[in-house]
């Protein structure tokens, strides 16, 4: 992923600690889109994954969490960071998600068969299922198939075991495989109990 | 390999084809498939999702150009606090440094006024110190600086030279003054006086 005479982003980190600017700038740089997609995708709010990204880097610079190198990646661990962020921000504006959550998943199930689709209403549809999943499967997800992290990795990420990614992993295929089906066959829809808080 | 263990790599099946990566160790899971209907139908969904993920996963996202600025301030502003605080630190250790080495400049300062004290020097009066063995204490009798002696040699003369008397018998001196040491009675100052007269 990076050259050679590339500082490493232990090097950069490094540096940052020293008191240069350059290394937070370069590391910003090199892992801030990273972050920020992982936030977006876990989200689906450009706002909130803004917010999450300036957190992560925040937390980078006041030393909130101590990055130990021998447990994973610096990029796995900024993920880790972020994801703890996320989650924090979604149980806090829980209500909000909710209503957002219903909306995809009234247009999953009332949209045609994927073949017919173009690639934006593809990947607008592939979004709005992965944001239905349950948070354990969504953040493996956009982890292991959208960020491309190893299981090891994804495992440093989430701070739990190799065969816990595996097994969630494969559920959460299996769940959004359900999701993306055409609504031509036959499916068991879920019934959802409101609650009135008039 | 039966539909079970293909259920177990089906998942790293299709990622490792949606991205060009079949290995020989996934050849075998692909020969089953071929052969099993049902696995077949399985590993064409699981394929299937693959393709729409890694479409999504594409995708790039940025975030918003104000980020970056804001963060660098932050550092700047961070990295002033910790100077700022690292400074009364360093003026501590300083004063502690100084009082240490004033400390060590006064133990060695009146290590070199005692050494000074306990050498005779040339020119200054001696200071005759009698013991008295029998006495459990000693005594000092401070000969007065008019029946005194000189160290250093007055016109090539003995070093033991009266300046009043101008007596200049070295041993007769040397004589007198171990008598007076040896003997068991201290010789007063007065009595000093009369026997330098």
């Amino acid at each position: 992923m990076t050259a050679e005479n590339e500082p490493s982003d232990a090097e950069l980190l490094e540096l940052m600690k020293a008191g240069n600017e350059e290394g937070l700038s370069a590391l910003y740089r090199r892992r801030s889109r990273a972050v920020h997609r992982f936030a977006l995708q876990m989200c689906g709010s450009q706002a909130l994954a803004d917010d999450v990204t300036q957190e992560v880097f925040m937390a980078l610079i006041r030393e909130e969490n101590n990055y130990d190198p021998a447990k994973g990646t610096l990029h796995a661990f900024l993920l880790g960071v972020a994801r703890n962020h996320v989650l924090r921000r979604l149980r806090r504006e829980r209500f909000y998600v909710s209503m957002e959550e219903d909306a995809a998943e009234h247009k999953a199930d009332g949209e045609g068969p994927l073949d017919d689709f173009s690639r934006g209403e593809t990947i607008e549809s592939v979004r709005s299922a992965i944001l239905t999943l349950p948070e354990r499967y969504r953040e493996v997800v956009v982890l292991c198939d959208l960020q491309e992290l190893s299981y090891q990795e994804a495992a440093a990420a989430l701070g739990c075991a190799v065969g816990t990614v595996r097994s969630r992993l494969h559920r959460a295929r299996a769940l959004l495989i359900g999701k993306l089906r055409p609504s031509t066959q036959d499916e068991t829809t879920e019934v959802k109990s409101a609650r009135c808080f008039a | 390999m039966n539909c079970q263990e293909f259920e177990i790599v089906v998942r790293d099946l299709a990622r490792a084809q949606a991205s060009d990566r079949i290995t020989s160790e996934l050849q075998l899971p692909l020969d089953h498939a071929a052969s099993c209907s049902a696995c077949e139908l399985k590993f064409e969904d699981e394929r299937e999702l693959s393709r729409k993920l890694a479409a999504v996963a594409l995708v790039e996202s940025e975030p918003s150009s104000h980020i970056e600025p804001a963060l660098l301030q932050a550092y700047r502003q961070t990295t002033r606090k910790v100077v700022a605080t690292a400074v009364p630190v360093f003026r501590r250790s300083v004063y502690w440094f100084a009082a240490a080495a004033a400390a060590l400049l006064m133990v060695f300062a009146l290590g070199i006024l005692r050494s000074r004290l306990n050498t005779p020097k040339p020119g200054l009066p001696i200071a005759a110190v009698a013991h008295n063995e029998d006495a459990t204490t000693s005594a000092a009798v401070v000969i007065p600086p008019s029946t005194l002696i000189r160290a250093e040699p007055v016109n090539g003369a003995s070093p033991w030279t009266n300046e009043r008397t101008g007596t200049s018998s070295y041993s007769s001196r040397m004589a007198s003054a171990q008598a007076r040491i040896s003997s068991p009675v201290l010789p007063t100052p007065n009595s000093l006086t009369s026997e330098g007269k």
